[in-house]
Order: C-alpha cells, then sequence, then structure tokens
C-alpha cells in the first residue's frame, strides 16, 4: 500500500496543491500524494496563477479540485506538510497524535536536508527525519512559512512558488528512500 | 643713594611649584580612594544578584549549576545539542550531575523549574538539563508548565498547539500529545491551548494524577514553570512535586525579588532544592567555576601524550577522557557535600557515578583545548594539577576499574530487583 502523503494550506487551491503536484512529479516511490486545505471550499478549482506556476516546476495542476481537511484524512496519513506554521497547528488540533507527523514544508525540508534518511517504510523514513528536530540551530519563526499569494499579485505566487519549489527539492530525495 | 650688589641671585635648579611627586603622590592616593568610594558604593547600591556570594546570602538552597552568560544563547539555545563541546554545554552537564544528587534515595524525581521574574533563562536550562539527563540514557519527559507564555515547543522545534492544558480538561489523551524529541530517551509535553485559568488547572487533581503516572513511567519528570512572583501558578505546582530548581539570573533578578521568591516558596512550605545561577559573567570576581572543569587541560605540554597520534583534532570516540579521572575524587558515599559546586570534586563524580560509556561522549578538539587553557586562570588551574598527574598514573588502573565498578552497581540493583521479585513470587505462592 501506498504511504500517504498530505499537503495542508487555508484555501487548498494555491499552495498546497502546487507542493503536491511537484512532489508528485519528483518522487518515483510507494508514495500517494493529496491535499486539503483548513478553510477549503469544496470543489473549486486552483487559481489561474497557482496553475502557472505548478506547470512552470513541472507540475500537472489538471483536475485539482479542493477539500477541507477532516479528522479522519488527518488520522489516515502517514505525513503530513503544511503551508505554515498555523496549519500545523489546526491540523494536531483535529487529532494531537498526528503531532508526530505533522510539519510545515518548509521544516520538513531542512530536517530532511540535515538527516541521513535510512530506506525503509514510510514510518521509518518520517521518524528518520523527525528526529533531527532541534539539532540546527532554531530559524526565525517565519523561515517555516510558505506565505499566502492567495489574491496578490503574480510576483507574490512566483516568491511562493519558488518557496514551494525550493523544499520539494529537499523533501523528494527523503521521500523517495520510502520502500 | 647708592646701589650695591650685596649677593649673587641664585637661579633655582628646580621649581618650587609644582611639585612633582608630591602631586604625583597626592593624585595617587586621592584617585584610588575616589576609585574606591565609587566601586563600594556601586556595590552597596546594587540591588542585583550579581553572582554566587549574593545568592548564598539569600538562598535556602543549595546552588547546583552556574551558566554563563552567552550573547548568542537566544539564537542556539540548546546548546547540550548543538555545540556539546563549548564551555556552556559543560555547564549544563555539571549542572546534570548535581541534579542527579537532589533526590538523594527518593524515588520521586519530579521537579519544577521556575524563576523570580520572566526572561531568567528558565525554558534554556531545563530543556538543555533535560537533555543532558537525555544523553546520559536517562528516561526523561520534559512539560511545558508554563500555560501563560509557553516556549518549550518552540524551542525544541515542535508543534505546541496541543499539550499540557489538552490532556487536564481531558481533551486528549497522554498518549496522544506526547511527543518524542531527538532520538534519544526525552519525551516533551508541550503547553497546549492557552487557557483562560492555568493556575485553577494547574492545581486540579488531574495534575497531580499526572505527576504520579509520570513519575512512575520516567526517571525524571521535569516542569518548566511560569515565574514565580507575577503568577502563583509555580507555587501551586511546586507543592505537587519532589523538588523545585530556583533559576536566577546573574545581573536581572533583584535581590529583593530573589527574597520574595523564596518568600512565595516558604508560604506553601516548599523548600527549594537547588538553586541555578545563569548569565553569569564569563570573567570578574562572579564567574562562577569558569573553565575549572577543563584545569586538566591546563599544560598543553602534559595534554599532548593523552592525544593519540592519528586522532589530533578529532573527537576520540572509545577512549576514557583526561577531562574526567574517573575514581580521583571521593566516591559518592564518602563525599561529603557534592553541591557546593565551587569545590572541585563536583566536576569528576559524573564518571563516577554515571554509567561508564558517558565519559567518551565529551572530546575536546586539540584547538579548543588551547583556547581553554588560554581562559582558565592560573589560581585555579594550578590545584588541579597534583589530581591529574595522580589520575594519569593511575590511568590504566582507572580504566579497567571504572566500568567495573559500574557494573557492580548494576548488579547489585539487579540483584536486588531480583531478590525483590523473587521474595514476591515466593509470599504469592505461599
Amino acid at each position: 500500500m501506498a504511504f500517504p502523503v498530505l499537503l495542508v494550506c487555508s484555501g487548498n487551491i494555491c499552495r498546497s496543491p502546487i507542493a503536491e503536484q511537484l512532489l508528485r512529479a519528483r518522487v518515483e516511490a510507494p508514495v500517494e500524494f493529496g491535499s486539503a486545505g483548513t478553510l477549503a471550499r469544496p470543489g473549486m478549482p486552483m487559481t489561474d496563477e497557482a496553475a502557472l506556476m505548478s506547470r512552470q516546476h513541472g507540475g500537472e495542476p489538471d483536475g485539482h479540485l479542493a477539500r477541507r481537511v477532516t479528522r479522519e484524512l488527518v488520522q489516515s496519513s502517514g505525513l503530513i506538510l503544511t503551508a505554515a506554521r498555523e496549519h500545523r497547528a489546526r491540523v494536531v488540533e483535529l487529532f494531537p497524535r498526528a503531532s508526530a507527523y505533522t510539519f510545515t514544508l518548509r521544516q520538513f525540508a531542512r530536517l530532511a536536508a540535515m538527516a541521513e534518511v535510512p530506506e525503509g517504510d514510510g514510518r521509518s523514513v518520517v521518524a528518520a527525519v523527525a528526529a533531527r528536530r532541534g539539532f540546527a540551530a532554531p530559524v526565525a519563526p517565519d523561515q517555516d512559512d510558505v506565505p499566502d499569494p492567495y489574491r496578490r499579485p503574480l510576483a507574490e505566487y512566483e516568491v511562493a512558488a519558488a518557496l514551494i519549489d525550493d523544499a520539494v527539492r529537499s523533501v523528494a530525495p527523503a521521500l523517495a528512500r520510502v520502500r | 643713594m647708592r646701589i650695591t650688589q650685596v649677593t649673587d641671585a641664585v637661579q633655582p635648579a628646580a621649581p618650587e611649584s609644582p611639585n612633582v611627586p608630591l602631586n604625583l603622590a597626592l593624585g595617587t592616593l586621592i584617585g584610588l580612594a575616589l576609585g574606591l568610594a565609587a566601586a563600594v558604593l556601586r556595590e552597596t547600591l546594587d540591588t542585583h544578584v550579581r553572582g554566587e556570594h549574593d545568592v548564598r546570602g539569600l538562598s535556602p538552597a543549595p546552588i547546583i549549576g552556574g551558566i554563563a552568560f552567552d550573547a548568542r544563547a537566544p539564537e542556539r539555545p540548546l546548546i547540550v545539542q548543538d555545540d556539546p563541546r563549548s564551555i556552556r554545554a559543560e555547564s549544563f552537564r555539571t549542572l546534570r550531575t548535581n541534579f542527579q544528587f537532589l533526590g538523594g534515595t527518593d524515588q520521586r524525581h519530579s521537579f519544577v523549574v521556575t524563576s523570580s521574574v520572566q526572561g531568567e533563562g528558565k525554558t534554556t536550562t531545563v530543556a538543555n538539563l533535560a537533555i543532558a539527563l537525555a544523553d546520559a540514557g536517562r528516561r526523561v519527559i520534559v512539560i511545558d508548565a508554563d500555560l501563560r507564555r509557553p516556549r518549550l515547543a518552540d524551542m525544541l522545534g515542535l508543534e505546541g498547539a496541543v499539550g499540557l492544558s489538552d490532556l487536564l480538561i481531558g481533551r486528549a489523551d497522554f498518549d496522544d500529545l506526547v511527543q518524542p524529541w531527538g532520538s534519544g530517551s526525552l519525551d516533551v509535553l508541550p503547553a497546549g491551548r492557552i487557557p483562560p485559568n492555568p493556575s485553577e488547572l494547574l492545581g486540579s487533581s488531574a495534575m497531580v494524577q499526572l505527576i504520579a503516572r509520570l513519575e512512575q513511567s520516567y526517571e525524571y519528570v521535569l516542569f518548566d514553570a511560569a515565574p514565580l512572583l507575577p503568577v502563583t501558578d509555580a507555587a501551586v505546582l511546586s507543592t505537587y512535586v519532589s523538588g523545585v530548581l530556583v533559576v536566577v539570573a546573574s545581573g536581572r533578578t533583584r535581590k529583593a525579588q530573589l527574597r520574595q521568591t523564596f518568600a512565595a516558596l516558604r508560604n506553601v512550605e516548599v523548600t527549594p532544592a537547588g538553586v541555578v545561577l545563569t548569565m553569569l559573567p564569563a570573567k570578574g570576581p562572579d564567574a562562577y567555576g569558569y573553565g575549572y572543569s577543563y584545569g586538566y587541560l591546563a599544560d598543553p605540554a602534559d595534554v599532548a601524550d593523552w592525544v593519540p597520534a592519528s586522532e589530533t583534532g578529532t573527537p576520540r570516540p572509545a577512549e576514557p577522557l583526561p577531562t574526567e579521572p574517573p575514581a580521583v575524587g571521593p566516591s559518592a558515599a564518602e563525599y561529603p557535600s557534592v553541591l557546593r559546586l565551587p569545590a572541585m570534586p563536583a566536576v569528576q563524580l559524573p564518571a563516577a557515578v554515571e554509567p561508564p560509556a558517558e565519559a567518551p561522549a565529551e572530546p575536546v578538539p586539540a584547538d579548543r583545548r588551547s583556547s581553554i587553557s588560554r581562559g582558565a586562570r592560573p589560581a585555579k588551574v594550578r590545584p588541579q594539577r597534583p589530581a591529574r598527574r595522580r589520575g594519569r598514573r593511575n590511568a590504566v588502573r582507572l580504566r579497567s576499574a571504572v566500568p567495573d565498578s559500574g557494573e557492580e552497581q548494576e548488579t547489585t540493583l539487579e540483584e536486588a530487583a531480583f531478590l525483590e521479585s523473587e521474595s514476591a513470587a515466593r509470599s504469592g505462592t505461599l
């Protein structure tokens, strides 16, 4: 069974679908990517700018429909990567046990870049990365977040997409170790 | 009228005034007196706790640790993890050693870490102490009981949205909320959502039950609590645990505040178990035993023959380090006052008491040695020399002796447990 990874942001129409699509395009492993939003209106498509960003970075944005993050969804995921700390907090509040496998995307990228990830099932990969928490010098809190570009000029989308692309470069090799 | 010359005018060889030697002497004296007066005045008017001697006069508890000030501390608070070879990390390990003696034979090892006011280094101290204990193989849980301004989760890089408060109101189970940290034996329970009534929550029966339960499953239970003076949380909590550690920041805490802090604890009939001094100056009279643990390494020539040629400058994994010649100090049993920290032997104790695997975890690279020996004060260094020499002469014996003694302790413990279980089984069958 594929290891379920969930990407979470607010509306599930900008940041989380971009990250989901970039990861899907770059990870060749039995990992299944999905996304959801803490405030999402179910059925909404990605914004045009977000779809453009995803395509520019090699993602496949067609057919994405927004959905709301639920307790069941959190519970059934093996790894949850959020756009910002606020989403991490919301996810953990839905299902406290998820604190063991919920990170912000950039936090997980930073930890994964430091970790020696052994090949193994998804759970062990996440545990190896999570064990790096606290080892590195702490960063400014906003260094863990991808700012929300929704209803902002295209330049903001480009900033967000670049941050996501950068994080995915570190996350993808770690997830590629999943067997 | 006739004018005659009586004598020749004598040209003075030296000026009548100013009298340079006199002026110099007077100036020096007056200058000294003024300086002295200023110093005395400053000392008497200074209401801050500066160092050990200030705390000694106020505190009913021994000082069990001193942490040097580090301007970079906010950037890298977890120094034990971040830079284990730094002197600050070493002082946290010394704190750990002394801390381990606090409980004595008491089975309960739950401690509240608090301070007079905020910003004295509670969270930094508790986090580093917990990591140091976990490094020594202890099963530790650290709980953020500061339900007003929780900082622990952020410092440890964990999500703190759910935690203690959710547990106390029954919104979630302990197993759901506790988060493992690092690869060691450290668990963390963040504060959770900030409740409107922290004192009531911390004083609830759920809290009492939680502490009892944690004491069962962990060797050390550490609470990071709110400061004592502004709010009552820590005082409430301190009546439920086996000990209280008071963090005192040098140059930040006022003596009057510290007095009130101890009074607040006295009011709830709690005697603090120990005081930890933080933000101590690195130099000067208040520098607290700074660098003394490296006294052994003071002479680089002496150090040289301890470093395997192949590994100069790299951490050595397996060999016992000269930093802590284990059996040179008195044994734990005959050691009179573990808690009088500036006395040297406290540092030597850990290796004698802790599992032998501990000593090699603290290698000192050659470049650091030299910098340390430069920083070490000769007065502190010199008395160490005989001890080190002895340690060195006994090195071979020590190497075999220490693990033995460690094993001996373990066997006796195991035997005790075995005997206990056996007698229990026997009484069961009877």
